[in-house]
């Protein structure tokens, strides 16, 4: 049996934000979130790659973009969900109802959260917030054809103020 | 999804505790749903954030289940949920409980 140790479970065994203070996002943060230097000190590596994505792609990224999910199929859905709707969020995650116009059903808009865990880490990385890979979405009711019919959303970014859609893999920030 | 379910009854999950939220969601805020699981925005106060509204899902489909069979429709192991974010003390960054009742409209 090996005697090497296990790395910790809890965080990476090399973290390279570990003496990173978010100096120049501190006083910004700290009013927004009601943070004391105490809370600063608590912050996981974890959330200190969340935070970071505004170095990234911009401090108002979290502005300047927004999430698309789109009805790509509706069959099957007794919900009154229809092919072409769609559900707007911010990239907080916050459901934007001005924008949206589907039924807010949380049998099919429960699974997109999904793209926001990878959206934070993708920004910290410089990347498009929504993956490349994880981009489809279903009613997590099965019902009794046995998943063949079922609403089906497409997930997509794209810029909140003239709507484009954006595709491009690795993103400039905005300055 | 079950059928000739009741139209005058409301999931409503009121916020109990909030603490570092970055959606701004506060307590005695609501979030309120129709039996058969969609989000009534109009009904609600509180920042529509997908991070409790998911984490309320399974149980308006427990709720739906208790409607469908004619009990009570709360159950009474599920009152309290709290979102997906795990708050600043255990690696994530805020958190918000909410607690599920069931109100005749």
């Amino acid at each position: 049996m090996s005697e090497k140790k296990p790395n910790s479970a809890v965080h990476y065994e090399k973290d390279y934000l570990s003496g990173d203070e978010l100096l120049e996002l501190k006083q910004t943060l700290g009013k927004a979130l009601n943070l004391s230097d105490d809370d600063f000190k608590k912050l996981s590596p974890e959330v200190k790659n969340l935070l970071s994505g505004r170095r990234r792609l911009g401090v108002n990224w979290l502005d300047d973009y927004e999430v698309v999910a789109e009805v790509i199929e509706d069959k099957g859905c007794n919900c009154g969900i229809k092919k072409g709707q769609i559900a707007v969020f911010d990239m907080r995650h916050r459901l934007k109802v001005e924008k949206s116009d589907m039924k807010c059903c949380m049998n099919i808009l429960s699974p997109v959260l999904a793209i926001f865990y990878m959206s934070f880490d993708r920004a910290s990385e410089g990347l498009n917030p929504v993956s490349r890979v994880w981009n489809h979405f279903d009613c997590l009711v099965t019902n009794d054809s046995l998943a063949k019919e079922k609403a089906r959303v497409k997930v997509y970014l794209r810029d909140a103020k003239s709507h484009k859609i954006i595709t491009q893999p690795v993103l400039d920030p905005i300055e | 999804m079950a059928e000739n379910l009741p139209k005058n009854l409301e999931i409503v999950a009121t916020v109990t505790h909030s603490r570092h939220c970055a959606n701004f969601i506060s307590e005695n805020e609501t979030f309120v749903f129709d039996v058969n699981g969609c989000l009534l925005p109009e009904k609600s106060s509180a920042n529509l954030c997908l991070g409790i509204l998911a984490r309320i899902q399974p149980a308006l489909l427990n709720i739906q289940d208790r409607i469908n069979e004619g009990i009570e429709p709360l159950p009474s192991s599920l009152k309290f949920l709290d979102c997906f974010d795990t708050g600043l003390d255990f690696g994530g960054m805020g958190k918000v409980t909410v607690e599920l009742s069931v109100e005749r409209t």
